[in-house]
């Protein structure tokens, strides 16, 4: 197949799933119970206006509804949501009415992506010596120490690591580096950090895997009985073929640090997508919220689609189907 | 509990059966990291059981002229800033987090069981329908989807656990599916069908039984995931409502005056990675145990 069709094939699938995320989404919080006026900031002072001018409170409600186009039926509220989605139109959030939402996320979004980014780029960095490591050490005490640390690695969420580490450089080694806010490329470190360790537990275990598996293939026995010497054979025969499996790992990987992003960002308190997706929900300022949502899926979806080219493009024996 | 969870559903178990159960729990016992973690899983059932009967305070009450107290002998764990005992609210959140892991994880197991089922057996539309749906569920981060839906339905035990299980099923119906397309043309189903047993019979009986140590495994390792999804919700502000204790909201809360009272973070943060680490030394342990072959 064609690498064009096989695009155009991914690219009318993510289209299909976005809509069908944004249609769900908007329908689930458009009936949810309590609208913005009922838990808002907006709800204390409109309190106070509905004992004095009941009226004026459900006009000021019809204009609100009129402004975002709430009036409308819903059916036609999901398909121009989605219409303008794709033109990244967000319109204004309910909080911001003065601010557009892209404005918001103009500002939010590198900075997540830094994050996710980075975190995945340090654990491919880390994860690959542990795991080449650990195979060629394979049933020592090495290699057990090794598995048993990325496996608890990859079990403790990223927002208790980050919660240890601000204990760790807040309290006891303070100054060393900066455990919140935004600013300085310090800044980045712990919650890269913390996002990582996650990423070099799963990339340590396929490592490991994936090479013992490559070096039990015969050709690397027949380079052996070559007279190959022993580090050519682990870095130009097993490991080129063990990494391209790597890969594949990375674009579930990826989705899972965005989710891992919006957390750690709450503790160590990073205006990223996170602190703008914390107050939206619980605020119900579904414009803000559903935008993010969407842009965040959209961003997996194009990074897995970037992964499953360069498999193929890294392994010819991979067919794009 | 792999020994309890086995099916052992005919009183007459053939000796053969029971001796494949004692040699997995001869290979389980090897491994001292998951019988560590089976004791820390055991203990937390228990707490999670029994804890509110021996908490020395209600997860409510409030003791104001101690609020933010460090560890004392009176609360042993220290007091958060409206003066809830702490020992007593992670007492209470172990029984939270027991429903949420044990009822989320079964919601999901069961959907992705009975989805898989007849993805794998009915192949076809049904197949092509069910998997369109894993790829669906696959494509994003399901978080969100939790979100959306806990905004939905409230922040409740109920609609908490409905919202992580009715989203975690994609895996299991995967795994599934292809357990069963790896047997349904083999010869003991093509017997089965031979002799005139019904689709729901072969499933039961044959396919169910075959794939259940497959499941075991992963149903293992889904329970440290959901605890996640679930504290994952508190950091963001959507998890439990706050009078009722869970490890999540006692983490966040912890979060934003950590430099002050650290000691709100250590004991939550502490005994929530320690039981995510035993579930999943569990998990791996029984991996090993119950597919020597490993992988699943």
């Amino acid at each position: 197949m064609g690498i064009l069709k096989y695009l155009v094939k991914r690219i009318i699938s993510i289209i299909i799933t976005t809509s069908a995320i944004i249609a769900v989404g908007y329908t689930l919080m458009n009936l949810a119970p309590g609208s913005f006026f009922s838990s808002s900031t907006i709800a204390a002072q409109m309190g106070q206006l509905a004992v004095t001018d009941p009226k004026l409170v459900q006009e000021y409600e019809h204009m609100f509804e009129a402004r975002y186009g709430l009036n409308q039926p819903l059916w036609e509220q999901i398909l121009k949501y989605i219409w303008h989605s794709f033109t990244f139109n967000f319109g204004n959030s309910f909080e911001n009415p003065s601010t557009p939402i892209m404005t918001q996320l103009h500002t939010a979004f590198p900075i997540s992506f830094e994050l996710a980014l980075g975190a995945v780029v340090l654990a491919i960095l880390i994860g690959i010596p542990l795991g080449v490591v650990a195979a060629l050490k394979r049933n020592t005490w090495v290699d057990q120490f090794l598995t048993t640390i990325s496996l608890a690695g990859q079990a403790v969420p990223a927002f208790v690591i980050a919660a240890i580490l601000v204990l760790l450089f807040g309290v006891w080694w303070q100054g060393v580096l900066p455990v919140n806010g935004w600013g300085q490329w310090q800044d980045a470190i712990l919650p890269i950090v913390a996002l990582g360790i996650g990423n070099i537990g799963s990339i340590t275990r396929y490592m490991r895997g994936s090479l013992i598996e490559a070096l039990r293939q015969d050709h690397i026995r027949t380079a052996e009985a070559k007279g190959v010497r022993f580090w050519p054979i682990v870095i130009k025969h097993a490991m080129r073929n063990s990494m391209t499996a790597l890969i594949t790992v990375i674009g579930p990987m990826f989705a899972f640090t965005v989710v891992g992003t919006i957390w750690v960002e709450q503790i160590f308190s990073i205006p990223g997508m996170g602190s703008l997706m914390a107050p939206a929900f619980q605020s119900d300022d579904f414009p803000l919220a559903m935008s993010e949502i969407y842009i965040l899926c959209l961003l997996v979806m194009l990074m897995n689609l970037v992964v499953d080219l360069g498999y193929a493009f890294f392994d010819p024996r991979v067919k794009l189907e | 509990m792999a020994v309890a969870s086995m099916p052992t559903s005919s009183a007459t178990a053939s000796p053969r059966r029971r001796s494949q159960l004692g040699m997995a729990w001869r290979r389980y016992r090897r491994n001292w990291l998951a019988v560590a973690g089976l004791v820390w899983v055991i203990l937390f059932l228990i707490i999670g059981i029994i804890g509110p009967w021996i908490a020395p305070y209600s997860y409510q009450a409030t003791d104001f002229l101690n609020a933010n107290q460090g560890p004392t002998w009176q609360h042993i764990f220290g007091t958060d800033n409206l003066g809830h005992d702490m020992f007593s609210e992670i007492l209470w959140s172990v029984q939270n987090a027991l429903e949420i892991a044990f009822g989320a994880t079964l919601i999901s197991f069961v959907v992705g069981v009975i989805l898989g089922l007849w993805a794998g057996l009915k192949g076809g539309a049904a197949d092509m329908f069910v998997m369109r749906l894993v790829d669906f569920m696959f494509a994003f981060p399901t978080f969100f989807m939790d979100l959306i839906l806990v905004t939905k339905f409230g922040r409740g035990m109920g609609p908490i656990l409905f919202a992580i299980g009715i989203t975690g099923w994609a895996g299991y119906a995967r795994l599934i599916r292809s357990l069963v397309l790896g047997m349904r043309n083999g010869e003991m189903v093509e017997a089965a069908t031979a002799l005139g047993a019904t689709q729901w019979h072969i499933m039961r009986r044959y396919l169910f039984p075959n794939v259940m140590n497959s499941m075991l495994v992963a149903l293992a390792f889904g329970i440290p995931g959901d605890l996640t999804v679930m504290a994952g919700l508190s950091v963001v502000g959507m998890g439990l409502r706050p009078p009722l204790p869970s490890f999540g909201n006692m983490i966040a809360a912890a979060g934003g005056n950590m430099l002050g009272y650290p000691w709100l973070m250590y004991f939550p943060a502490g005994i929530f990675a320690i039981t995510l680490l035993a579930f999943l030394f569990v998990a791996d342990g029984l991996q090993e145990a119950l597919n020597p072959k490993g992988g699943f």
